[in-house]
């Protein structure tokens, strides 16, 4: 149907320009700067949790109904089954997203199961057998990321839920480019170089989620993990203060 | 109590909440929710808007392509696809899953109102006659659902189409291709934008505006009126229960009321661009 497309604003972008000599990135940060994150957690009343978050121009809406009763395909006699669901918006990205249902997404399918594992690690399921949770991440806006904006965005909306969680799960995406450990991809800079996403438990320091695009060589791995894992850490830190000052904005309330 | 009986009896409840004349989220019958349109929010999207009455919001963002008209449609005239969904995200009741049957039955309500208030006149999307139109995809995303999702939703694509900017682009003739200059871009013109009301009806002539959730699962029928300026563009009754001439010359007269409010709020925020509340 569609017989022209004109190319998105950054078409062609090369290594070079993604990083200049003085060692800034294309948006003007340093190479170990997060994006600014803005998070709100409990944006819809009908929900049980839900949580709003913003990191850079990707935003992403989490949203949680339960711990309720299984359905009976889903319901184990000794566990809470978690069910995610990962929907990215037609309009999110530069170009015109095929429509979402009817299966037609792998990747979102992929993402949503990837999710679920990385968030069973962290939900204390063993209490509540026989219900499920159900996690919904709905992308409104992608520019890199985005997985790793999605996870943190799951984390505060079940932190909302008041769902029993281990730890935080705190992820961010991080890459390499001519010797130069980055973090916090934006889309352009997802484009032009290998894209490795961790997702971390700041307590225990264990890692429950790593995924990598492209090949980088293997040498780099252990200083980009120290990177990454230093950033989820920068995470952690701003979504334990929005969820701090969210409890004490509603115990003020009361 | 009232949380016991609610669970229980939700019927016998709304009913003594009727007749003290206010419901249980504490409005009047024909109050409607405070509502809020947000516009351009979305930046990849060529127009966006957010609407949110109540409990209930939608997204609403644009994306503006180029195709070829087919050879059995008007080569002078683009198209609008405006599609609405309702993932399992915006109520506990939904599923994951293909497209329900009530998203695709507003979908295309919403293209039809849309057509029927002339608001958009198509020719204004024809690059080139029979080689080049633009198609804008309106998708909707129902991002929490406390009932009438249509008037909010309507009110989004209403809001999302004042926001929406297209790109210059030119057919060369001589090389037979289009040049899209993206960052030029300009508004459309607009007629009168459609913008409805819906009511519900209890005891056959009691009428309810603005039914949240709860009452639009309760009541006896729901009369959803649209207006696109002075006219009328769609009178849509469902449900079961009758209703005498006189009250649907009330259901007329307060959704005429409503669509003039919506009208004043997406107006405010046609020209200051950001927020703006209203009743």
């Amino acid at each position: 149907m569609c017989a022209y497309m004109w190319a998105p604003p950054f078409s062609a972008v090369s290594t070079m320009e993604l990083l200049s000599d003085q060692g800034l990135r294309v948006d003007g940060r340093r190479a170990h700067e997060l994006r600014n994150v803005e998070c709100r957690l409990g944006v819809f009343g009908r929900a049980d949790g839900s949580a709003y978050l913003e990191q850079g121009n990707t935003r992403v809406l989490a949203t949680v109904y339960g711990p309720h009763e299984a359905r009976a395909a889903q319901r184990r006699h000794d566990v809470a089954s978690i069910n995610c669901q990962y929907r990215q918006a037609v309009f999110s990205g530069w170009e015109r997203g095929r429509r979402a249902g009817g299966g037609g997404d792998r990747r979102a399918q992929e993402l949503g199961a990837l999710l679920q594992n990385t968030l069973e690690s962290v939900v204390l399921v063993e209490l509540y057998p026989r219900s499920q949770i159900d996690v919904y991440v709905q992308v409104l806006q992608a520019d890199g990321g985005t997985y790793a904006t999605c996870v943190n965005a799951a984390t505060l909306a079940l932190i909302d839920a008041g769902v029993a969680l281990r730890d935080y799960v705190c992820a961010c995406s991080a890459s390499v480019l001519r010797d130069q450990p980055l973090v916090d991809l934006n889309s352009l800079e997802t484009s032009g170089a290998p894209e490795l996403t961790a997702a971390l438990l700041p307590r225990s320091g264990r890692l429950p989620l790593l995924e990598m695009s492209q090949r980088f060589h293997v040498d780099k791995l252990g200083e980009l993990l120290d990177v990454a894992e230093t950033a989820c850490r920068d995470v952690h830190t701003i979504l334990n203060r929005a969820v701090r000052r969210h409890v004490s904005a509603r115990s003020s309330e009361k | 109590m009232a949380a016991d009986m609610r669970a229980i009896q939700p019927e016998s409840l709304y009913k003594l909440h009727l007749e003290c004349e206010e419901r249980p989220d504490g409005r009047k019958l024909d109050a409607a929710r405070t509502t809020v349109v947000t516009r351009g929010g979305i930046t990849t999207a060529d127009g966006s808007a957010f609407c949110r009455s109540g409990h209930t919001s939608v997204l609403c963002g644009i994306k503006a392509e180029v195709c070829t008209p087919a050879t059995d449609a008007p080569p002078d005239r683009g198209w609008v696809v405006p599609n609405l969904e309702l993932p399992a995200l915006c109520h506990h009741r939904f599923r994951p899953g293909p497209p329900s049957e009530a998203a695709q039955t507003a979908s295309a309500q919403l293209l039809q109102l849309l057509d029927a208030s002339g608001a958009l006149d198509r020719t204004q999307l024809c690059i080139e006659a029979g080689q080049a139109v633009w198609v804008l995809y309106c998708d909707l995303i129902c991002l929490s659902h406390d009932g009438n999702v249509l008037d909010v939703a309507l009110l989004a694509l209403s809001a999302a189409l004042t926001d929406l900017r297209l790109p210059s682009a030119e057919w060369d003739a001589t090389e037979e291709r289009l040049r899209v200059k993206p960052a030029q871009r300009t508004p459309l013109k607009l007629g009168p934008l459609p913008l409805a009301a819906t009511l519900a009806v209890f005891d056959k002539e009691t009428l309810v505006l603005d039914p949240a959730g709860d009452e639009e699962m309760l009541c006896e029928a729901s009369v959803t009126v649209a207006w696109a300026g002075d006219s009328m563009v769609l009178l849509d009754k469902t449900g079961g229960c009758e209703l005498s001439l006189e009250a649907m010359d009330r259901c007329i007269a307060l959704s005429k009321k409503r669509s003039l409010e919506l009208k004043k709020l997406l107006d405010c925020c046609t020209q200051s661009g950001e927020v703006e509340k209203g009743e």
